[in-house]
């Protein structure tokens, strides 16, 4: 059977409650016996009393037979024996309440009394009888026969007097001794239950502390992480149990421990084990394992990856390099053509203004052409208007011709010289018609032309006005150009900056990507130490290898980009001097965008009619 | 030389006539003409050239042609009409006049016949010059149902007289 600490202290306690509850009831019954000795005296005393009264009756009697034995009249005489009468009463009813309460042997002295009391009654019934009659007489027989009676009477009262007197002190010593034996007993039951007590309690208190103490110490060690102890403990109760529980505590801890070891030396194969649902360290310890190899072949996948990102780092800093070539060369043709462009549009706008300054001076001839063929056109009216007057000269001249051959005709033989003169004046008469008919038409048409002309000139001149403006809009626009192929060369040399900074950029890139490699290599070798499923972590032979490879090709790329950006980079300085000024007056100004596919921008609407 | 003589050629209608030079006395441009009342539909009306007078004919209407329109070509041909035994000085309205020109009489020909009767009478013959025909008039016979103003013919006398 165990004999567990709330056995032992059960036991104990109840063993001093037991002594305990023997004191009390020991006290009880003896404080009770004591109470009922009291109870007993004071009764005896309340009957003394009452006997000492009934004395004092007795001798009121006596007093009254005297009294009445002393009257004169019959009336007093009635008086008296009356009150005696009553007194009488008192008396019976006194010694019947004296007799209730009274013991045996006090009976006895009351019947006694009782015995004495009725012979007083009777002989002062007696004396009263004669008194009546002869006072004298009743005087004699009461100083006699009376006192007598009464002295017995008396006697007999006194004896039961000094009886109770003798019970109540005979009975105040039994109390007195009854007390000091329950005295004693008490003391020595709650002395022995005092010692029992003091005992148990130290012997559980010392168990109890010493257990526990070791407990602490147990306890202790483990809170500062020391798990090599143990403790030796054979008692079979609570701090025996727990005592084994804090042993079991310290061997699954060691258990535990076991298995960090040995995830800390690497070994994840280990399977860590919950001691229950609500093992915390044991949960962390299972989640840290399986997480540890996730993470572990995560690691071992991103080094992978990283050796496959360097491979395609090396083929990008290759596409990188061929770009910077390309855009070298590109930026230097680019550059060589703005240069033409530039000395192109700088001509183009010479030629502009000069053309607008000739567009100017051909507006204000075309104004004086206009002028000139309105004149030209009025000299041709009127010359029209004198051929006329030709035409009519020639036309009479003719008719007198005609009149001048007719007459000549008529005359005959004589005549004849005369008809060819006629005939002479007539052709040339024809002949300036036909000239001024000519001429006519001729100024006609010529007016006509000269009209056409002038209109011309007079559409002409507004034309050539716009041609001025839009020459001038175009000279605008060259120089606007200007700026433009100015920006577009500063353009080019930011390209080319972008290049080298491409190139430093792709050195860097090498640069990473060793280090990269390197990091991977080291990562790998890191996750080495790591064992999952039996195999350690060794594939870092088969994917250094490639790592290797990429980050020597990526070396020589690097150092090829190097050398094809500094063959590029050489003639760039020289070319771009100018535009390096302007690049540096307007510093973090940046590019910008400059189409010249199918821009048509509202200023090209302007050049079209 | 007897077989030539000098005719006035003048254009109408697109046809050439010829008149023989003896016959013309001058030519004028056209001029405003003064109406004569109840004249016959050819006679125009009368001119005044230097202080005579002289009736005008349209020769349009006188051979059924249609009238035009004077022209700057249009002349009126002063032209010496026999009328009876008497010359009259009488004024022609022709589309236009060309020349004075010389044409063999001996190789004009009479007017054609074609059978029946028309009136053809005022052709003196049909001479040629080139390869155009010029109708030749006769002027007697042209005027010779035309009864002019007696006063034309009066003023005509006294000169012719003179």
């Amino acid at each position: 059977m165990r004999f567990t600490v709330k056995a032992k202290l059960a036991a104990s306690f109840g063993a001093v409650i037991l002594l305990s509850m023997i004191a009390g009831a020991v006290g009880y019954t003896k404080l009770s016996d004591t109470i009922a000795t009291t109870e007993s005296i004071v009764a005896a005393a309340g009957r003394m009393e009452k006997a000492m009264e009934l004395e004092t009756t007795l001798l009121l009697q006596v007093r009254a037979e005297k009294n009445a034995l002393l009257t004169a009249t019959d009336a007093e005489f009635d008086r008296f024996t009356t009150e005696n009468a009553t007194l009488r009463g008192t008396m019976n009813k006194v010694k019947d309440e004296i007799y209730a309460g009274a013991t045996e042997n006090g009976r006895k002295l009351l019947d006694q009394f009782a015995t004495q009391y009725a012979v007083f009654n009777a002989t002062q019934e007696e004396t009263f009888k004669v008194g009546k009659a002869d006072r004298a007489k009743g005087a004699v027989a009461s100083m006699t026969e009376g006192r007598k009676s009464v002295g017995q009477a008396t006697n007999a009262l006194t004896d039961y007097v000094h009886y109770v007197q003798g019970l109540m002190s005979s009975r105040a010593e039994q109390a007195r001794a009854d007390g000091a034996r329950a005295q004693i007993l008490l003391m020595s039951v709650v002395g022995v239950a005092l010692v029992l007590g003091v005992a148990a309690a130290l012997w559980i208190a010392i168990n109890v502390s010493r257990g526990l103490s070791r407990a602490v110490g147990l306890a202790e060690a483990v809170a500062i992480g020391d798990l090599s102890q143990t403790i030796a403990h054979k008692s079979n109760d609570e701090v025996g149990d727990l005592i084994t529980s804090l042993n079991a505590m310290t061997s699954n801890l060691k258990q535990m421990a076991h298995v960090a070891d040995e995830i800390a030396n690497g070994n994840l194969i280990i399977e860590a084990k919950r001691m229950s649902d609500k093992d915390t360290l044991g949960l962390a310890l299972e989640r840290m394992v399986s997480k540890l190899r996730q993470i572990v072949s995560e690691a071992l996948t991103a080094a992978q990856n990283v050796s496959a990102g360097s491979q395609e780092l090396s083929a990008s800093a290759e596409q990188l390099s061929q770009g910077a070539t390309e855009q070298a060369s590109s930026a230097e043709e680019a550059s060589s053509s703005m240069e033409e462009m530039a000395a192109n549009v700088k001509q183009n706008a010479e030629n502009a203004s000069q053309t607008e300054k000739i567009a100017a001076q051909s507006a204000k001839d075309a104004e004086a052409s206009g002028t000139a063929v309105g004149r030209a056109v009025e000299a041709m009216q009127t010359i029209a208007g004198k051929i006329t007057i030709v035409q009519e000269i020639a036309r009479q001249t003719d008719l007198l011709a005609l009149n001048a051959a007719v007459e000549a005709a008529r005359a005959g033989e004589h005549g004849k010289g005369f008809a060819v003169v006629a005939s002479e004046v007539r052709k040339l008469a024809e002949r300036s018609q036909a000239a001024a008919t000519e001429i006519g038409q001729l100024s006609t048409e010529t007016v006509k032309v000269a009209q056409d002309a002038g209109a011309m000139l007079a559409k002409l001149v507004p034309d050539i006005k716009k041609t001025a403006e839009l020459v001038l809009e175009i000279t605008v626009a060259c120089r606007e150009q200007d700026v433009g192929a100015a920006q577009i060369n500063q353009a080019i040399q930011q390209l080319d900056q972008v290049g080298q900074q491409n190139a430093s950029a792709s050195e860097q890139v090498s640069a990473t990507s060793e280090e990269l490699a390197a990091q991977a290599d080291q990562l790998q070798s890191t996750i080495a130490y790591f064992r999952i499923d039996g195999r350690t972590v060794e594939n870092d032979a088969d994917s250094s290898a490639p790592i290797d490879a990429a980050v020597s090709q990526l070396r020589t790329k690097a150092a090829s980009m190097a050398a094809a950006d500094r063959g590029a980079k050489k003639p760039v300085p020289g070319r771009a001097k100018p535009a390096r000024a302007v690049k540096a007056a307007a510093a973090g100004g940046g590019g910008f965008t400059f189409s010249l596919d199918d821009g048509e921008d509202e200023r090209d609407a302007d050049f079209r009619r | 030389m007897a077989e030539t003589s000098q005719y006035l050629t003048l254009g109408l209608a697109g046809e050439t006539f010829g008149i023989s030079i003896r016959n013309v006395r001058e030519i004028l441009d056209m001029r405003p003409i003064s109406r004569l009342p109840h004249a016959p539909h050819f006679l125009l009306g009368m001119i005044d050239v230097r202080g005579s007078g002289y009736p005008i004919v349209d020769l349009r209407l006188k051979l059924d042609l249609p009238s035009t329109a004077a022209t700057e070509a249009t002349r009126i041909i002063i032209l010496d009409v026999p009328v009876g035994d008497r010359l009259v000085g009488v004024g022609f309205v022709a589309d236009c006049v060309f020349e004075v020109t010389d044409i063999d009489e001996s190789s004009a020909e009479p007017a054609p016949e074609v059978g029946g009767r028309w009136k053809s009478d005022y052709i003196a013959g049909i001479g040629r010059k080139g390869d155009k025909f010029v109708i030749l008039f006769d002027l007697a016979k042209l005027m010779a149902h035309t009864s002019l103003p007696a006063a034309a013919a009066r003023d005509d006398h006294a000169p012719a007289a003179a």
